[in-house]
């Protein structure tokens, strides 16, 4: 049921909008402090070695240098992991892993000096051979990565549900094909920066571009051997994340440590270049999918095997595979699953969460792939999914319960979309020029049970001008975090958006918050927020009703006053209770408190993917247009449409926003965006080489909200953001096909692909699919899957 | 990186300019290139001589022969805002807006696109790139790591203006330490070698270009191949300059499409042109003007087999390396299409 | 080091710098305007662009030295008399704005945009901010704020939005 609410579901400009538009907004490598040095890192040119000499001697006796720092001056602590402990020093000891890894760190009075000590330092490497490729790192005898981890194998997960090799049996039409996804950049444009200032009580205070400050709190803490609540993290503004800015990196750890050794402040901001060569990116995956169907379409079994490269460290590489695989079971019913996946290291970048977190890369494949299934059905792509789509009240077979749920209903909605579209769209206005239409489905999870602390927290002081203050340990990285979750402290309140100060990131008071991550936030926090703002009014309700003669469950908070419930004449403003109950009597400290996280949600199962993993599903469907110029292979978007079940937007324009940006995000992904790579060098680490979408290639993106309201999110809102990069590839794949008639199971789609693949005639492709489709069948009798299969 | 060091020189005049130029020193005109070169240590010179100031270098005027003057330091916004609102100069103003971003048409000037150097997958690095793989040709090391074994530079001419200017028969006016003034064509510039693409010694200053009027048939295109609209620097380039005889138009049936071609917008047929100059870029170490396409054209009326035989010529004058963001194969393949749409532009 | 007089944001200032200094590195490092961004350092976000006399340039890719005797606007001194610029209150009011790193760029770009042109069509307007990249937005609301901020030019409500105070 829906209600009629003042600060929730508009079109509210965000919070920080205003500040940010001033440039006033402070970044962290805006801020600077007496006699802070400079911090620069030196970083292995070698994909993998071993460290024989790390001399700092000569950087030292450069005029300004403060100090030098290698792995031998750390406490080798390893950073990362989940599920299993980490493997990444801040500081490399024994051995370089990728080119890029940090051997040693400077602090010295400006960064031109930092820069010319790192030449002076002297690094003797002895060069081992290094593993450039995840497949040949799998093969017998391939030099390992870490020593500890034989076949170079970082993490594996086998999920499985029913029986799918059975199940291809009993299937009118089995398919098997072989996809590939591009290591992506994040693309942020605030580089990594960190400024720390350590002082003689033993407290470092942080201030870092974190999206989840409570990584780098508890990380710091070991790595420096402090207690941890002498780690205080504040939290600048934060210039994107999309991911890449989750876990605590090195440059936070030697800013840290640099400043305990010179007792002065320090500050390291890295170059846009070393963001693109030395820090993260989304997991790269070859996908081999066989997915088995009733002539209805009726999807009866998927069986992959997903190989992702992890680069050189763990990370949180282990939660990445497990989405990866149990996103095979979403947004679809499947009764037989078998999902084996694989996360291998290599000696190039290490690969982490990206916007999707692993799910963009396998429903690539899976959306791709039932369009192709839906053609040989001779079905419309819509109806397929409109067959399958899941539906509130299903669980997966691996145990995600479906509770809102509005899939089907944005399939409709795209099916409008589809049919409108079609009817404006003109004949190919040249013979070169070809128009196409393609759509794909997502789903996604509104924050991910990690396997420690899960619980998020808010803060609310109130005021004694009637104003409040609101402090939650999630970081706005620019998803406008901050300003839902001042409305719904504000909704719940009866005051104005205006009437909330959301407070930054400080670890001293703001409590505890696993961070900013899987779409958790609105989800999550802003349960949290809502309950201490429901504290706040109840210790509020209770003066009130002294001083109205009133029952407290009979008052109403709403447009800045509290008031008998039907007899708005009997209340008194908003401030003025504050004040009362300030200033009578002992006088009241007005302090909300609210912490919440989904209960009844599974400790998640990497190895085996089994569980609910999510306290709601966000839904929705995309579509695409594009027109694909056969000559030169470029494609132009011309148009994306998402509708989009979100439950209840807290806040429309935001949520088009987040469904702009990640769309058009994603036409980068599928067209010209990828890591280039020689002898394990990025060759392309600037934002001239690598192509990010520019306003140019921007489109019109139409949204529509398929409200649903979800019973557990906070006045019914489930994710947004993230999972509509799921579909964006897919649908856009599917676009291409639409128009020339050749599907793509390798992205990004460069022109020069483009035009490859035209050359070698669509015919011959679809032939060769229909061929590789019937020796799935036969291999999936004798469960052979030995052959590596090409393609496009 | 931060830059490194150097002292700064802002002489007032061309001749002072070429008096404190020597091997360790470089202009600098819009610092788009040669700063951000410098901060990949590529260029580290002790002097930087700035050429904004000097007066001489600024500014568009009509020459005697109502051709067009314009001093190398200015800018390619200017000279794009200056052709745009001359029609017999607007399809210039076309190419130079395919140059680059906006921002960097705003800083980087006519003589700085000129002057180019020349770049390459390999080279465009930074410092940690060459800890590990060595100088190459280029930076004086011994060995290319473009194409293997290769004893010369395979570094791309990169340049989006030098085609067309090429192609509209422009030259270049140098200044010389010894305070001697030389024009060439601006042809003539380029030396065909990758390490150091242009023939001018380290204290010589492109002082400003000299354009010709067209003829008032003249039609111009230029088609550059690129993987981005904007920012992107050429992956090749095919400028065409002609003048154009079209049929007349009241001759009955004159602007039906040919039954071949669909489409009127798309079709090549139906002028004949005159004179016409062929330059690629982005194809090599320097621009390629092709005489012998010029011959090809000459007197002819477009049409597709036209159109064929110019991409094939086109094709056989061109050897890729796989130093660019797109593969050799793919480049060679855009060649045809880059001439036919040229042609196609002098049908509209 | 020598000293230079800069005019920024309609004042001048004395500032020493070294002759290899960039513009940005003086704005942000020595005179505190760090509305003007770092991305990339090389002239491919468009992060650092200021107004220098008028037109957009990237700060990072001129010397201080060079900008001695021109007017530099930075976003800061976008705003008069504490009045915010069109363009500002635009981008905040369609949600242009996510994580804001880019958006000090933008908005330069745009002013120097609808400086050259009051009225821009909404391909000129995808074509003068290509040179600036975002990765938050699309560039969806950018287009439109820069649309709503001409609008507003033409109306004469030119400086007429929410003062900062307001927000």
């Amino acid at each position: 049921m829906k209600r009629e609410y003042v600060n929730i579901g508009g079109r509210l400009p965000r919070v920080d909008g205003m500040v940010k538009a001033a440039g006033e907004a402070m970044y962290t490598g805006d801020l600077s402090l007496p006699g802070m040095l400079h911090g620069k890192l030196l970083r292995s040119p070698h994909p993998h070695a071993r460290l024989l000499k790390v001399d700092t001697a000569p950087a030292l006796t450069l005029e300004g240098v403060r100090a030098v720092i290698t792995g031998e001056d750390t406490l080798k602590f390893l950073a990362g992991g989940i599920a299993s402990p980490g493997n990444e020093p801040y500081l490399a000891f024994e051995k370089v892993r990728f080119v890029g890894d940090a051997v040693a760190a400077v602090a010295a009075v400006d960064e031109e000096t930092a820069e010319r000590a790192l030449a002076l330092i002297d690094v003797e490497y002895e060069l081992l051979d290094p593993v450039l490729d995840p497949f040949a790192a799998m093969a017998p005898g391939s030099p390992l990565v870490h020593d500890d981890a034989p076949g170079n194998i970082s993490f594996e997960t086998d999920l499985s549900f029913g029986n799918a090799q059975r199940a291809f049996a009993t299937c009118d039409y089995v398919r098997y094909d072989e996809f590939k996804t591009a290591p992506i950049r994040h693309g942020f444009i605030e580089p990594h920066a960190a400024l720390a200032s350590w002082d003689t009580s033993g407290r470092l205070t942080f201030w870092g571009s974190k999206q989840s400050p409570y990584f780098t709190y508890r990380n710091m803490a070991k790595a420096l051997d402090i207690p941890m609540s002498k780690v205080r993290i504040m939290q600048s503004y934060l210039g994107g994340g999309f991911g890449g800015k989750n876990e605590m990196f090195n440059l936070d750890f030697c800013a840290a440590l640099l400043s305990m050794k010179t007792r002065r402040p320090v500050r390291i901001v890295v170059s846009q270049e070393e963001v693109l060569y030395a820090y993260r990116q989304r997991h790269p995956a070859w996908i081999k999918l066989q997915s088995g169907f009733m002539k209805d379409g009726t999807l009866v079994a998927v069986d992959a095997e997903i190989v992702a490269e992890g680069g050189a460290y763990k990370g949180i590489g282990a939660l990445s595979l497990y989405l990866m695989c149990t996103f095979l079971a979403l947004p679809y019913r499947v009764a037989n699953l078998r999902a084996k996946g694989c996360r291998v290291y290599t000696n190039t970048q290490p690969s982490c969460a990206m916007r999707g977190h692993g799910v963009p890369q396998v429903r690539y494949a899976a959306e791709v792939q039932l369009d192709m299934a839906a053609r040989e059905l001779g079905l419309d792509p819509l109806e397929i999914r409109l067959k399958n789509a899941i539906q509130s009240g299903d669980t997966t077979g691996n145990g995600f319960e479906i509770t809102s749920c509005g899939l089907s209903e944005t399939l409709l909605e795209a099916r409008g979309i589809v049919e409108r579209w079609r009817g404006e769209t003109p004949a190919d206005s040249e013979p070169h020029l070809k128009r196409g239409i393609g759509v794909a489905s997502y789903g996604y999870l509104s924050g991910p049970r990690m396997a420690g602390h899960n619980t998020s927290a808010a803060l609310i002081k109130v005021h004694e001008d009637g104003r409040v203050g609101l402090v939650t340990g999630s970081t706005d990285c620019g998803q406008g975090s901050d300003t839902v979750l001042s409305q719904i402290a504000a909704e719940v309140l009866g005051i104005h958006l205006d009437d909330v100060q959301y407070g930054g990131m400080d670890s001293e008071i703001v409590p505890l918050d696993p961070g900013v991550f899987g779409s958790r936030v609105t989800f999550i926090t802003g349960n949290a927020v809502k309950w201490a703002a429901e504290d706040v009014r109840a210790q509020l309700a209770g003066v009130a009703a002294g001083l109205l003669d009133a029952e407290p469950d009979d008052l109403e908070f709403r447009d800045r006053r509290v008031f008998v419930r039907d007899e708005p004449d009997r209340g008194l403003p908003f401030a003025k209770l504050v004040k009362s109950a300030q200033y009578s009597g002992t006088g009241m400290t007005i302090l909300g408190r609210g912490y919440w996280a989904p209960e009844d949600i599974d400790l998640p199962r990497f190895d085996t993917g089994m569980g609910n993993q999510s306290g709601a599903y966000s839904f929705g469907t995309q579509v695409a247009e594009v027109e694909v110029d056969t000559e030169t292979g470029r494609v132009k978007v011309l148009r994306l449409a998402v509708s989009h079940d979100c439950g209840q937007p807290i806040n429309e324009m935001l949520v088009e926003g987040q469904l702009e940006g990640s769309s058009i995000g994603g036409i980068g992904h599928t067209f010209t965006e990828t890591i280039q790579r020689r002898r394990g060098q990025t060759m392309n680490a600037s934002f001239l080489e690598y192509r990010m979408p520019t306003a140019l290639d921007a489109c019109p993106v139409e949204v529509t909200h398929t409200d649903t309201v979800d019973e557990m999110g906070p006045f019914g809102a489930k994710e947004s953001g993230e999972g509509v990069q799921v579909a964006v590839m897919p649908a856009l794949v599917s676009a291409v096909h639409d128009a020339v008639g050749v599907w793509f199971k390798e992205v990004p789609i460069t022109p020069e692909v483009v035009v490859e693949a035209l050359g070698r005639g669509a015919e011959a492709a679809q032939n060769a699919d229909a061929r590789r489709g019937a020796d799935a069948r036969r291999d999936s009798r004798d469960d052979g899957r030995s052959r590596d299969g090409e393609s496009a | 990186m931060t830059l490194p060091r150097f002292e700064y020189l802002a002489p007032a005049s061309v001749e002072e300019a070429c008096a404190l130029a020597d091997v360790d020193s470089a202009f600098l005109a819009g610092g788009t290139d040669l700063l951000v070169c410098m901060k990949q240590r590529l260029h580290a010179p002790l002097r930087v001589i700035g050429l904004a100031g000097i007066a001489e270098l600024r500014g568009i005027a009509r020459t005697d022969e109502d051709g067009l003057r314009v001093g190398a330091a200015t800018t390619l916004t200017e000279l794009a805002d200056w052709a745009s609102t001359h029609p017999e100069w607007a399809s210039l103003s076309d190419a130079i807006r395919q140059t680059s971003s906006p921002l960097l048409r705003n800083a980087g000037t006519v003589g700085g696109n000129l002057c180019l150097d020349t770049r390459c997958t390999f080279y465009n690095q930074p410092p940690i790139f060459r800890a590990r793989w060595g100088p190459c040709l280029k930076l004086g090391g011994g060995t290319c790591h473009a194409v293997r074994r290769s004893t010369s530079c395979h570094a791309v001419y990169s340049g989006d203006l030098a085609g067309p200017l090429i192609a509209w028969s422009a030259t270049a006016t140098i200044a010389t330490a010894e305070g001697r003034r030389r024009k060439l064509a601006v042809n003539d510039l380029f030396t065909g070698e990758g390490i150091h693409p242009l023939g001018l010694g380290p204290d010589e200053i492109l002082v400003e270009i000299e354009i010709p009027k067209p003829p008032p048939t003249t039609r111009f295109s230029y088609q550059k191949l690129r993987l981005r609209d904007t920012l992107d620097f050429p992956l090749a380039g095919v400028s065409l300059f002609a003048e154009v005889d079209t049929p007349e138009v009241d001759a009955p049936g004159a602007d039906t499409p040919r039954p071949d071609t669909p489409g009127a917008d798309a079709s090549v047929v139906g002028a004949r042109l005159h004179g016409a100059r062929v330059v690629l870029n982005a194809t090599g170490p320097a621009p390629l003007l092709l005489p012998e396409a010029g011959a090809l054209l000459e007197g002819r009326e477009v049409d597709e087999a036209l159109a064929v035989e110019l991409g094939e010529l086109l094709q056989k004058s061109v050897k890729f390396a796989g130093n660019t963001a797109a593969g050799s194969t793919y480049r060679k393949a855009m060649i045809p299409v880059l001439a036919r749409r040229a042609l196609r532009d002098m049908c509209r | 080091m020598v000293e230079i007089t800069l005019d920024v944001n309609h004042s001048s200032y004395k500032v020493g710098v070294e002759d290899h200094w960039t513009l940005l590195d003086v704005l942000r490092d020595s005179l505190g305007f760090t509305g003007a961004k770092k991305g990339c350092d090389h002239g491919e976000c468009g992060a650092c662009t200021v107004l220098i006399d008028g037109t957009a340039m990237q700060s990072c890719l001129v010397l201080a030295v060079q900008a001695q005797g021109k007017a530099i606007v930075t976003i800061e001194g976008l705003a008069r008399d504490g009045r915010m610029d069109a363009l500002q209150t635009a981008f905040h009011e369609v949600g242009a704005i996510q994580c804001g790193f880019c958006t000090p760029g933008m908005i330069i770009t745009a002013r120097a945009l609808l400086g050259r042109n009051s009225d821009p069509t909404e391909d000129e307007i995808k074509e003068a901010m290509s040179g600036n990249l975002c990765r938050c937005t699309g560039y969806v609301k950018i287009v439109e704020a820069v649309q709503r901020g001409a609008a507003a030019g033409k109306t004469g409500a030119g400086t007429t939005g929410a003062t900062n105070a307001d927000s």
